[in-house]
């Protein structure tokens, strides 16, 4: 409650739109931050909530209790998402889709290595990642990714420039339909203009099919299993 | 993974909106993060330490570009990037119903469970 005020006192403003928890509290029970969340809400201070960081089951625990209680509802999830970290569309996105909660992805660009600067294994002392390498990347899977993405982006051009890797990074999530806003950040305006150009972007099917094959999560369990037992009951659709 | 979403660019070289999940929030497809904003020589000064006329600018082309949508966290710059979200706003003139306003919190700062600490005076 008083960490929402101190923000508002910041942020000079009588309201918050969207307020978020940042990241699961292990130290808190989750009926008292949503009772907190809820409280911020009747009193206007706040108008819809999020969360951020949590894991699937985390999230619907809290859609639970929200609906058992009848408090505001959690209408969005920040998380991070890239084609070189796929890793919520294990669980995080089914839970997604399944509650109609909307999704802010950020480190588009996967803390800058999708930027095009980090290619190859030596990484210049002069980049941010050299000093802060986050978030984790797996490199050899994610060089494959890169190649891929600059095939893509070769030949392309927007506005009369060429597009380059980290547009393909953002226009890949653009396309995909879990997806709701994407955060950009910048540290210069010329970086800010070319992550907005990458809206203009648009993804054939098979460069799409090709983005997805070479970044793909490996398969675990219980995805296969369920993909297994769930095929024979795939309804079939008229004329097949 | 689904694909058959594509991109709401409007035609107009802007991106396109959204609601959020199930709400009547309507938010552009980009949005403005400012983990940039405020930082210092700390952990949030490797990320940006922009003050507030570059980030004035920054938010002005984002604005510009079709963004209403904008990303914060308390945590960030310590409380700097908030404040300067704020004041970008109110220097940029923008009516704040036009923008939607998004921060983040986690659980009060730094604080382990502690005994009080009275004023010696008492």
């Amino acid at each position: 409650m008083s960490e929402c005020k101190a923000s508002l006192a910041r942020l000079q403003t009588d309201y918050i739109d969207l307020y978020q928890i940042h990241g699961f509290d292990p130290a808190t029970p989750i009926e008292e931050t949503l009772e907190a969340l809820n409280t911020l809400v009747q009193q206007g201070h706040v108008r819809y909530v999020g969360l951020s960081n949590w894991a699937a089951w985390q999230v619907m625990k809290a859609i639970g209790i929200t609906r058992a209680r009848n408090l505001c509802p959690i209408i969005s999830m920040q998380a991070y998402y890239t084609l070189v970290g796929r890793d919520l569309e294990r669980d995080i996105i089914p839970m997604l889709e399944s509650e109609n909660v909307g999704l802010m992805v950020w480190s588009p660009l996967a803390g800058g290595y999708l930027s095009g600067k980090y290619e190859g294994p030596d990484v210049s002392e002069e980049n941010r990642r050299a000093k802060f390498d986050f978030p984790p990347v797996n490199r050899e899977r994610g060089s494959e990714v890169i190649k891929v993405m600059r095939e893509i982006a070769d030949g392309k051009q927007i506005d009369g420039e060429p597009v380059n890797v980290a547009q393909i990074a953002l226009s890949w999530l653009l396309h995909q339909k879990p997806v709701t806003s994407i955060i950009v950040g910048a540290k210069r305006p010329e970086q800010l203009r070319d992550n907005i150009r990458a809206a203009q972007i648009r993804l054939s099917d098979d460069e799409l099919v090709a983005l997805d094959e070479v970044s793909r999560l490996p398969e675990e369990y219980p995805g296969w299993m369920m993909k297994m037992m769930a095929g024979y009951r795939d309804p079939v659709k008229p004329g097949e | 993974m689904a694909t058959e979403s594509l991109p709401l660019f409007d035609g107009d070289n802007r991106p396109g909106y959204k609601s959020l999940g199930n709400s009547g929030l309507f938010v552009s497809e980009l949005c403005l993060g400012t983990m940039t904003f405020g930082g210092d020589e700390d952990i949030w000064g490797l990320i940006g330490q922009l003050q507030q006329e570059q980030a004035d600018e920054l938010v002005k082309i984002a604005l510009e570009a079709g963004i209403n949508f904008i990303d914060t966290a308390n945590i960030y710059g310590f409380g700097a990037s908030e404040r300067i979200v704020g004041q970008s706003l109110k220097n940029l003139g923008v009516r704040r119903e036009d923008v939607v306003l998004a921060t983040r919190c986690l659980a009060p700062w730094g604080l382990a469970p502690m005994p009080v600490v009275l004023p010696a005076a008492i």
